[in-house]
């Protein structure tokens, strides 16, 4: 397994956290969370809404944290298990435009775009969760989420994450998971949904973001804790001290969940993205990026916990080299790590945008990441001495039995990445390759709509939601 | 003092602030007011003077944000000791611009809105930060009391966007509306959205913040 990180690297930065847990501490702006950590033994400055954690607790709550976490898709020949040697992929969440199919501009993502995207997901065999990939701007700002939500769970059938912006919009999201599965215990026993947060800053956790994180532990979802702090802005520029930084976070992050409902599955799920210095944007297809993820992956490891990292990300605004290399590289590495899930595909420019043609070319970059983790299989069989002996000295293997039966075994057949297909598909390149696919899909692929009489709850859920929420 | 000497202390003032060098520009400052130097020289020629050579550095990007924002730092830790001496003496300085600066009710995001504001200052405005999660009535109360040429509101939640349009209602049923220009920031701020709640300008990224600040600097017909 590719590591950049020595096990003695590892436990300075262990160390490093530990030492910021107890000495600088977390701001934890809730009272019930203070309370919990307070009598779990932390010292609290309720005052000062401040935690400062011994790291005995820590190592308590990590302790508690299962290995494996199971992930249930809407059918269910699409569950997954995050263990160690299992690597999956999910597309990029929460942007909030969209590449345009025809006019190849950007512009505000739509309902319609965000249930084409759900289509294409469920299509593609190397994306295995939805995230929400779009928020569409026509649904009503204050539900958003709840919309979203409702509009991903009608479409898809594999497993989804969920996002939400605060714990009263959580509820209706609940809502509508426990309609698709039957009711909230079904939801607890089987997960379709797991649920991602993120403090604001790595050793700041607001009120919203603690009732969020209690919301989904009070159903036992599944918790991605996701701090996403930018090096030299919201954490240190040497990338040493963010790892120890957004350790620090997540360690805290999970000591909380541990104490509201022990045993409850988390996901070590941090994104540390990089500032260009000349402009103030971000950068998410920064080397840099998919070197911590490295870090990271190394660090859940460490810990016993399942990873998901950055990733298929990238600074580019377009389809082409820049967002070809900076994606290929970076998704590459943490997934040579040994990743749990690798995150970011169909994004452009730093998540902000999200494309449908790039999706399909990510899935193809995955194609290639998935197949360099399989490595090579060295036995008797693939060493194929006998095969080598019978072609003899003239060697033609073409027409050799062992070659066709391990044709598809060793090698990954690119769906688009060849001139031939190009070629019959009438494409240029591969952008337009991608553009001919996703119109394919879209026209073709069956997904089994949702039954009636949860399509019935989903609207009273939604009306309820929009009563409430939309002032 | 000898002209010669005045121009040298103050060549180094803006040095330091160019090198970002907080001590060396404190101890320049308080000798330089020491010395007798006028505290608007010393503003003008020592400190803005420094931070201008930054902001252009910074605009050919030989110089990064890190840069940029040393050098803030060192100019307002030497305003802290001028600033005194000019109210004494009952003198004032005419800043290029006045902005308030703030994140909407519900939101503690600030990066942008600190390098925004930080480079307004090197500029030449004078800036006011009014913080994070500010409510609407606090807004108001800023521009009534700041009078400022422009309002920057900043948000980046989604959830968040809403209160841009209604700090803008509240200016208007204040009577406000007109003696200020509003600026609307973030990531998913569009001109759709903007042009929706009335702002006269906006920005969704850090670069394109500081084009529409100048602009509406130089057309502004309110002052």
């Amino acid at each position: 397994m590719f590591k950049l990180l020595t096990s003695d690297q590892i436990q300075a930065i262990d160390y490093a956290s530990s030492q910021m847990l107890e000495q600088v501490g977390v701001i934890v702006d809730n009272d019930n969370a203070l309370k919990l950590l307070a009598d779990a033994g932390a010292n609290v400055d309720f005052s000062k809404r401040k935690a400062r954690i011994p790291s005995y607790l820590i190592k308590e709550g990590v302790k508690k944290v299962p290995k494996k976490v199971r992930l249930y898709g809407i059918k269910s020949k699409f569950d997954l298990v995050y263990e160690e040697g299992k690597t999956y992929a999910h597309t990029t969440g929460g942007c909030s435009q969209i590449l345009d199919l025809e006019r190849g501009t950007i512009r505000e993502a739509s309902k319609g775009d965000l249930e084409k995207a759900v289509k294409i997901i469920d299509a593609l065999d190397n994306i295995h969760i939805n995230r929400p990939c779009v928020y569409p701007k026509d649904f009503p700002p204050e539900a958003r989420d709840i919309h979203t939500m409702a509009c991903m769970l009608e479409n898809a059938e594999k497993h989804c994450n969920i996002n939400t912006y605060g714990s009263t919009n959580l509820n209706y999201i609940i809502r509508l998971a426990s309609a698709v599965v039957g009711s909230d215990e079904d939801l607890r026993k089987k997960p379709i949904i797991d649920g991602l947060m993120g403090p604001t800053k790595p050793l700041q956790y607001s009120n919203e973001d603690v009732n969020i994180l209690s919301g989904y532990a009070k159903y036992g979802l599944p918790i991605s804790i996701s701090p996403d702090p930018m090096t030299g802005a919201t954490t240190t520029i040497t990338l040493a001290g963010a790892l120890a930084h957004q350790n620090a976070s997540v360690l805290a992050g999970i000591l909380m969940v541990q104490l509201i409902n022990p045993r409850n599955p988390v996901l070590y799920t941090s994104r540390v993205l990089t500032m260009d210095m000349r402009s103030g944007d971000i950068l998410a297809g920064a080397i840099e990026v998919g070197i911590m993820s490295v870090g990271i992956v190394q660090l859940a490891k460490y810990y016993g916990i399942p990873s998901d990292v950055y990733g298929l990300g990238t600074s580019s605004k377009t389809l082409g080299e820049q967002t070809a290399f900076e994606k290929a590289l970076n998704g590459l590495l943490p997934a040579l790590a040994g990743a749990n899930c690798i995150s970011g595909a169909g994004s452009l420019e730093s998540a902000l945008t999200f494309s449908l043609e790039q999706l399909v070319i990510d899935n193809e970059i995955l194609s290639m990441i998935f197949r360099s983790i399989q490595g090579i299989n060295v036995e008797d069989d693939t060493l194929a001495l006998e095969v080598i002996a019978k072609a003899g000295p003239e060697g033609f293997f073409l027409k050799s039995p062992h070659t066709r039966e391990h044709l598809k075994k060793e090698h990954f057949i690119p769906k688009l990445a060849s001139r031939a297909i190009l070629e019959k598909m009438g494409a240029k390149n591969i952008i337009e390759a991608a553009k001919i696919e996703v119109k394919k899909i879209l026209s073709e692929h069956q997904v089994t709509p949702l039954d009636k009489d949860i399509k019935h709850k989903f609207e009273k859920i939604l009306k309820e939601a929009d009563k409430k929420l939309i002032k | 003092m000898s002209s010669g000497i005045k121009k040298e202390i103050l060549e180094k003032l803006a040095q330091a602030v160019i090198d970002g060098n907080l001590e060396e520009a404190e101890k320049l400052t308080s000798e330089a007011i020491e010395e007798g130097l006028d505290p608007i020289e010393v503003i003008e020629n020592g400190l803005v003077g420094g931070i201008r050579v930054v902001g252009d550095k910074f605009e050919t990007m030989e110089l990064f944000l890190p840069d940029l924002m040393m050098a803030a730092e060192a100019m307002e830790v030497c305003l802290k000791i001028v600033k005194p001496v000019i109210l004494s003496r009952g003198i004032s300085r005419k800043p290029l611009g006045k902005v308030v600066l703030g994140t909407v009710a519900g939101d503690i995001h600030d990066l942008g809105k600190k390098l925004v504001g930080t480079y307004l200052t090197t500029r030449g405005f004078e800036v006011i930060d009014a913080g994070v999660d500010v409510p609407v009535e606090r807004f108001v109360e800023m521009v009534q009391r700041f009078k400022p040429d422009i309002l920057g509101l900043s948000a980046l939640l989604t959830s968040t966007l809403p209160q841009q349009g209604k700090v803008i209602e509240a200016l208007k049923n204040a009577g406000l509306r007109d003696k200020v220009k509003v600026m609307v920031g973030g990531a998913t701020v569009t001109k759709r959205w903007a042009d929706e709640i009335g702002a006269d300008a906006y920005a969704d990224n850090f670069a394109a913040a500081i084009e529409a600040a100048k602009k509406l600097v130089k057309n502004k017909e309110v002052k």
